[in-house]
């Protein structure tokens, strides 16, 4: 009987890794965000948490690793394409390249940051909000590395900007039910 | 493109897409069961797994096609993964939600073939 509740007690102490992870992540924002002055709270009506705890500034933050991560992973691939023909098609060769664990450490950071957006928000509306990434590579690109867009990219650009602005209405909606 | 690479390509898109499912039922049922939970872990589990596939096959077809070259296919997996949320995980589709995917979608597809 008590060897029974000590267990059940130990196991209701215990952390799991990952809980751990997406609770320590959250706290370090709240942290950081206090510590800023910014205005942060947790509402305990809806219990969902705001300031940079807040799912909607997180899918923001897993955006921008995103974008570093697509760079950062085609540099190290162009680098490592000619190591070993016969393997190149697997993608192990790219392991090679520091660049590419540079791109997993952010991978990792950005699953979690991921992870963390997905409890809160359905992965049909998160989802296509993520793929802003498709729009910020090429005016990036175009911002800071003066390239050249073209008419076509532009209409394109356009395009998801208003896909964008759609998906994003019935999240607004779904924030007044939260 | 080859027909193996169309199968690399095919294989990259469904590990993938099977990877946000597995991630979003696992933290759906984490809110329910906390983490310690089995299937909780077992979901994550496999979220991670296909993830893997699905990264260490997109580097490889990085290193034998452009990045330009394989973002349209990216954005296939914006498509298939609104209707498999509404399958699978019962998701609320709307049709404001339908048109705002195939929008960003074609325009991914526009950017990209530029």
């Amino acid at each position: 009987m008590d060897g029974k509740a000590a267990r059940e007690r130990r196991e209701t102490n215990e952390f799991n890794l990952l809980l751990f992870l997406s609770q320590l992540w959250s706290e370090i924002f709240r942290d950081v965000s206090v510590r800023a002055g910014l205005a942060y709270s947790l509402d305990m009506t809806n219990n969902r948490p705001s300031g940079f705890a807040n799912p909607w500034l997180q899918l923001g933050l897993n955006i921008i690793c995103v974008v570093l991560y697509e760079l950062l992973l085609k540099t190290g691939a162009k680098s490592t394409a000619d190591v070993s023909r016969a393997w190149s098609w697997t993608g192990i060769t790219g392991l090679a390249s520091p660049l590419i664990w540079l791109a997993i450490i952010v991978i990792i950071l950005d699953l979690i940051i991921w992870l963390y957006v997905l409890k809160y928000i359905p992965l049909s509306i998160a989802f296509p909000l993520s793929r802003v990434v498709d729009v910020l590579v090429p005016i990036s690109c175009w911002l800071i590395l003066k390239e050249e867009i073209s008419p076509l990219r532009w209409y394109g650009i356009a395009l998801v900007i208003i896909g964008l602005a759609i998906v994003a209405k019935p999240a607004a909606r779904l924030e007044e039910r939260l | 493109m080859t027909w193996w690479s169309l199968v690399l390509i095919l294989v990259w898109l469904a590990t993938f897409v099977a990877g946000q499912l597995f991630f979003k039922r696992a933290m759906e049922l984490s809110s329910v069961t906390g983490f310690r939970d089995r299937k909780t872990i077992a979901l994550l589990g496999a979220g991670i797994f296909s993830m893997t596939i699905s990264f260490l096959l997109n580097l490889g077809l990085l290193q034998r096609f452009d990045l330009s070259y394989l973002y349209p296919f990216q954005g296939l997996s914006i498509i298939m993964i609104g209707l498999l949320a509404a399958a699978i995980l019962k998701e609320k589709l709307t049709w404001r939600l339908t048109i705002g995917t195939l929008l960003i979608t074609a325009g991914v597809v526009l950017v990209s073939m530029s």
